[in-house]
């Protein structure tokens, strides 16, 4: 393990694509918390009340919540980045020739999850500091109990970053081409799942379509409680975008397609040619 | 001691039979060759005996053992084109092949020398010219020393004076008692630098045998006369003749060693025996080579 942590680490750090990414991922995220808060949205609807209303989800403990739900929106980065570092081993031809040099197929795979689990965990973190930072500077009169009783959320957005790379996992090594896995990963993601979920809510269960993955592991980090999520869900129209499991319905699933996700990939990976 | 046995070991891509049934028997210390034009297995073979292609059937050992990742581990190969992260150095590349194979990462100063690249350790794996990659992938596969080598087609895309460096390189880790398989399409490399060798050829083994003993092998002489009976008796009289066989009119005569075929001509010659037909047939798999050789290179040598 710790091997395949420092060969990974080797190979992932000094990329560029993935320097780059980072950077982006990493400052897009801190600049949304800052601009956030400042954001006043009025509109008629809602008698010109500040529907969106930022500043109070910047306190604990809902902090965890709006920050799990900010995090995971650009969770898609993460997914291309994956898919940026799995296309990379097939396009250097560099899965056969570590094979040849004495890696097992199951090693190069469990190389990939580590990479993955690290990536989260990075993020995870990220999100806990600078969490802690915003919630005290907006945060009034808290107790011990509020900082903490929503941390959990993070545990979550952990499960919920880790699902998603696995899916990415698991095009890159089906397709082994990076833009190809990362157009079929937008197009399932964005289109072609909703069109699906919308078509078996209508024709044979109305709550099929909660148990499809890229649903599942959306609805890990729900919309935080805000004015605008009430009017959305007295909306039936819209109700493929606001109806959900309980949590711990869709934790299970997540972590079940996460594993299904593995599994294909280490099927495929053992019984092909490199 | 046996360090590869492999058991008809077979191989197909759709319709094309790849490798048909190939044993192979590779003794330590012995330079192997595998021999055939391109397209005749070599590389499907070496593909499999590292592991990255699935025999459809048949079995091999390495070391009396089970292939693993513990076993290529103590193989250095290098298969097809060298395979290196090109925006990584070619130290950084290296540090993750000794992580893989749990060599000293110290190591890789010595082998960077060994292939002439130690100025350009810190150059990215991009920068680098064809000749340097394909030397860059010999020093990795001397990382750690390993016992057996693996190489396809080593001198590929090489300048002579690469050429010339690499066959020097390979004679000289073969000089140190390491078992080395190296699959080529050019008969001259493998005479150069090869013991052994197994000549392919649509994934059939035609021949194999020692290099020496194949190659320089014995010439077969033919003979036909305008009388038969008499040219009979003086090949069985003559010093010069090691042995011969009839078929029909035809003789095949073997000559003993250091005697050419103007000796016997003059002696016959001088017992009045007129030939009609001579004929110096070069040894069968020397034939196998020339005809491999030319298919692979069809201008001619």
């Amino acid at each position: 393990m710790m091997k395949l942590l420092r060969i990974e680490s080797l190979k992932v750090l000094p990329y560029r694509v993935f320097q780059i990414l980072g950077v982006l991922y990493v400052g897009s995220f801190l600049i949304s918390i800052i601009i956030l808060p400042n954001i006043k949205l009025e509109t008629s609807m809602t008698n010109n009340q500040d529907i969106l209303n930022f500043k109070s989800l910047y306190m604990f403990p809902e902090i965890w919540d709006t920050w799990a739900y900010l995090a995971a929106k650009s969770n898609i980065f993460l997914a291309i980045i994956l898919i940026f570092l799995v296309g990379n081993e097939f396009s250097y031809n560099m899965f056969r020739q570590q094979v040849i040099n004495g890696l097992s197929r199951t090693e190069l795979l469990n190389g990939k999850l580590l990479v993955i689990g690290g990536i989260a965990l990075a993020n995870t973190l990220i999100i806990f500091v600078f969490g802690l930072i915003f919630g005290f500077i907006y945060s009034t009169g808290y107790t011990f109990h509020d900082v903490v009783s929503h941390l959990y959320m993070l545990g979550v957005y952990f499960i919920q970053a880790v699902a998603q790379m696995l899916f990415a996992l698991m095009l890159a090594i089906w397709l082994r081409n990076k833009t190809l896995a990362t157009v079929v990963l937008l197009l399932y993601q964005v289109v072609i799942e909703m069109i699906i979920r919308l078509i078996v809510n209508k024709y044979i269960w109305a709550k099929l379509g909660l148990f499809f993955p890229i649903r599942v592991i959306a609805r890990l980090s729900p919309l935080p409680d805000m004015a605008i999520t009430e009017f959305l869900k007295t909306n039936s129209d819209l109700q493929d975008f606001t109806q959900s499991l309980p949590l711990w319905a869709n934790l299970l699933l997540a972590v079940g397609y996460g594993t299904i996700f593995y599994m294909v990939s280490l099927g495929i990976l053992k019984k092909r040619n490199l | 001691m046996i360090i590869l046995q492999t058991d008809r070991l077979d191989k197909s891509y759709g319709p094309v039979h790849a490798v048909n049934h190939l044993s192979l028997t590779v003794e330590q210390g012995q330079v192997y060759g595998i021999l055939g034009p391109n397209g005749s297995g070599k590389t499907t073979t070496l593909a499999m005996l590292m592991g990255i292609v699935a025999p459809d059937s048949g079995t091999f050992s390495w070391f009396g053992q089970k292939p693993s990742p513990a076993v290529n581990r103590r193989i250095g190969a290098l298969i097809e084109t060298p395979n290196f992260y090109p925006y990584l150095s070619l130290e950084q590349n290296l540090k993750i092949v000794c992580r893989i194979k749990g060599i000293e990462e110290k190591d890789i100063p010595r082998v960077l020398a060994l292939v002439g690249l130690r100025e350009r350790s810190h150059s990215r794996f991009a920068t680098l010219s064809l000749g340097m990659k394909q030397r860059l992938a010999l020093g990795s596969l001397l990382l750690g020393d390993p016992d057996v080598l693996v190489l396809d087609e080593p001198t590929n895309g090489l300048d002579p004076e690469g050429i010339a460096e690499v066959r020097n390189l390979i004679r000289q880790v073969a000089g140190t008692g390491k078992t080395i398989l190296i699959a080529s399409h050019i008969l001259d490399e493998v005479e150069k630098v090869c013991t052994h060798v197994v000549v392919l050829k649509m994934g059939n083994k035609l021949a194999e045998g020692r290099v020496d003993g194949l190659i320089q092998g014995k010439e077969l002489v033919i003979l036909e006369g305008e009388d038969p009976e008499k040219l009979k008796s003086a090949l069985a009289e003559s010093d010069l003749v090691e042995s011969y066989r009839q078929t029909g009119e035809e003789f095949q005569i073997a000559l003993k060693n250091g005697v050419n075929n103007a000796e016997l001509n003059k002696e016959l010659i001088g017992k009045g025996i007129i030939l009609t037909r001579m004929e110096v047939r070069k040894n069968r798999l020397e034939d196998q080579f020339l005809e491999l050789v030319k298919q692979s290179n069809p201008a001619g040598l």
